[in-house]
């Protein structure tokens, strides 16, 4: 059975192949487009899933669309309708883009992509989220929590996954209903504070840290959380129902004060509302768990959807949360829904069993050594080709002890937003300065946002604290921020953040060879076992997949050295 | 595989009837007469763009 999935439309689009149960491909358009969050059908995302496999869209059985486009079209309907005549300005111009062109996906699909009609399936929007946590977690039985802006019709899910070598299923116990929805308001409180929508989000989760939640008394106002973990939105402060660009309404501003202009400075109170907005996050999630756990009677949980980005509340459900085992999807948000359609299909549609979970998400394109010889040679870039694998982590290892920031590219690209040892930035974590460098000279970002520890696995509870009662799949995919330990805060100053957290990435052995060669080559140099790692890309690019791209971002950048495959780059040589 | 202008037609057409069948099934029928007017117009757009000799009688329309 080969089944394609796809998600695009709204913005991160994909394309994911799972042939007989293993995912073969999965990867996000940007990647290939460098448009960050490209939206427009994965054109290049499918031809590479399909090169990977060495298949053609014929052969396969069935292109699975991330969500009902319809049934989302006629929540808009309903939901402008409900607004008019306020909605104007909104409903003309959804309808210029759906009738022109959104509506017709199943034409657009068939002519962009040259699959047949018969190919095609679509998959519900949380079922697809659903999907791409349950059918990749290590459980055959678990609460499957969905939370992101909004689906179809649907903000918050809760299914009921079970999965047995008679196939799985996925059996929705309750849901939240747009315009409710916690993603609608974290986007919201992001334009509030100045960021962009579906970007600056992890930018307000890192200014939490900085605040207080002092504003809770205004934000009971805009929401109240239920006894039966439902939430209701104040619609007064939210224009998203009924305005194409503004997602607060005047009434917003009137009780947090006046809205962050983009780019100005940021003051205190802003911060403030950020760590408001974290808690109530945190507060709802826990409260979902809590009834997904009553409603369910599982031990374990599976999350995904956007909100489940948010590492630090992932912390809060680990740790205060009634599950004992929680697995968060590493591409959370909607590209990863594109293998959540894939894994429907196979094994929920056609009841195909479950293969062993992914050992590891380097699902992206690779390229040969030669590929990279032969590009470096190509351009006249002087290099140094190690000759072993030890030679290699001990030359970086060596650079990096002494203070050096390097691009490290290794293998196929990772599946989701997070670099994890395939296309990282890596540098020494001890040294605070570290961090204003990377930030300031190397990703040219905000200087308030931290950087991610990778740590090698073994030495994991030296540095961080986990609780030991819990058992987390997410620390390996870096989707969970734990407190740093008195030596973790005393000695990685450029991976702690303001708060004494890390979003961590532990590195095993068995499933990230090559980053645990390197990060056991710098604790023999150094006694640490710990990298700062962060995505190889600048500010407001996507991260690099080709070693051109890698290169690329090499000379435009403060980065010392750069590592492709085998090779070795200096700044000073090139 | 290249889909053939009729074959292009006919599966609009099946969304189209996806569309209202799902606005029934949903008991939503009252959005039918919209979603149809809707439809119409975009029709009408397509044709004015496409056969440019229609064009000049479209404004009696409106």
């Amino acid at each position: 059975m080969k089944i394609l999935g796809i998600s695009a439309g709204f913005h991160d689009a994909a394309a994911a192949l799972v042939v007989d149960s293993q995912i073969v491909a999965a990867a996000q358009e940007e990647r290939f487009t460098r448009l960050k969050h490209d939206r427009a059908l994965p054109v290049e995302a499918t031809r590479f899933c399909l090169e990977q496999a060495g298949l053609s869209i014929e052969s396969i059985d069935h292109v699975v669309f991330y969500e009902k486009p319809l049934r989302k079209f006629e929540r808009l309907l309903v939901g402008q309708l409900r607004e008019f005549p306020r909605s104007r300005p909104l409903f003309s111009r959804s309808m210029i883009s759906w009738l022109s062109d959104r509506l017709w996906l199943k034409s657009k699909l068939i002519k962009t992509l040259g699959c047949a009609e018969s190919q095609l399936l679509f998959c519900e929007h949380h079922l697809s989220h659903a999907a791409s946590a349950f059918l990749t977690s290590p459980f055959e039985e678990a609460a499957v929590l969905t939370v992101d802006g909004v689906g179809e019709w649907a903000t918050t899910s809760l299914f009921h996954g079970r999965s047995s070598e008679e196939g799985s299923q996925l059996e929705l116990i309750e849901e939240q209903r747009y315009p409710d929805s916690i993603g609608l308001l974290y986007s919201a409180i992001t334009a509030f504070l100045g960021f962009q929508v579906n970007e600056g989000e992890y930018k307000v989760m890192g200014l939490a840290a900085y605040g207080k939640p002092s504003y809770a008394e205004a934000f009971e106002q805009l929401c109240t959380i239920e006894q039966d973990a439902s939430l209701r939105l104040d619609m007064r402060y939210f224009a998203f129902q009924r305005h194409p660009e503004r997602s607060f309404s005047k009434a917003l501003e009137q009780l947090l004060g006046p809205a962050r202009a983009p780019g100005a400075e940021l003051q205190p109170h802003h911060a403030d509302i950020a760590a408001t907005l974290q808690a109530l996050t945190e507060r709802y999630l826990l409260a979902l768990a809590e009834r997904a756990k009553e409603k369910t009677g599982a031990t374990q949980l599976a999350l995904a959807g956007g909100v489940a980005l948010n590492a630090v509340a992932n912390h809060h459900l680990l740790t205060k949360g009634p599950f004992r085992s929680i697995f968060v999807h590493p591409a959370a948000g909607d590209a990863g829904a594109a293998l959540g359609a894939a894994l429907w299909a196979t094994h929920v549609v056609h009841r195909a069993p479950r293969a062993a979970p992914p050992r590891n998400l380097f699902l992206g394109q690779g390229y040969e050594k030669a590929e990279v010889r032969s590009f470096l040679e190509d351009c006249g870039v002087d290099y140094q080709a190690m000759p072993t694998s030890e030679a290699l982590f001990q030359e970086t290892a060596r650079r990096l002890a002494q203070g050096e920031v390097g691009g490290w590219f290794q293998g196929r690209f990772e599946w989701g937003p997070r670099a994890l040892g395939g296309r990282s930035i890596i540098a020494d974590p001890r040294d605070p300065r570290t961090r204003d460098r990377v930030n300031q000279k190397i990703k040219f970002r905000e200087e308030f946002r931290p950087f991610a520890p990778a740590v090698l696995a073994e030495e994991r509870d030296r540095w961080f604290e986990f609780p030991e009662d819990r058992e987390e799949h997410m620390s390996p995919f870096m989707c969970c921020v734990a407190k740093a330990t008195s030596e973790g805060a005393q000695t990685l100053g450029a991976v702690v953040h303001e708060n004494g957290t890390a979003r961590v990435q532990s590195v095993h052995k068995d499933n990230n060879p090559t980053f645990h060669g390197l990060l056991s080559e710098f604790k023999a140099r150094t006694g640490v076992g710990v990298l700062l790692n962060t995505s190889m890309n600048l500010k407001d690019e996507p991260m690099v997949a080709s070693p051109c791209e890698a290169y690329a971002t090499f000379i435009r950048s403060d980065l010392d050295f750069l590592v492709l495959e085998d090779c070795l780059i200096e700044k000073r040589q090139s | 595989m290249k889909s053939s202008p009729s074959q292009s037609i006919a599966v609009r057409l099946s969304t189209v009837s996806e569309l209202l069948s799902l606005l029934k099934a949903s008991g939503r029928w009252w959005l039918i007469p919209m979603a149809l007017a809707l439809l119409a117009t975009v029709v009408l757009l397509g044709a004015v763009t496409a056969i440019e000799y229609i064009a000049p009688f479209v404004y009696t329309v409106f």
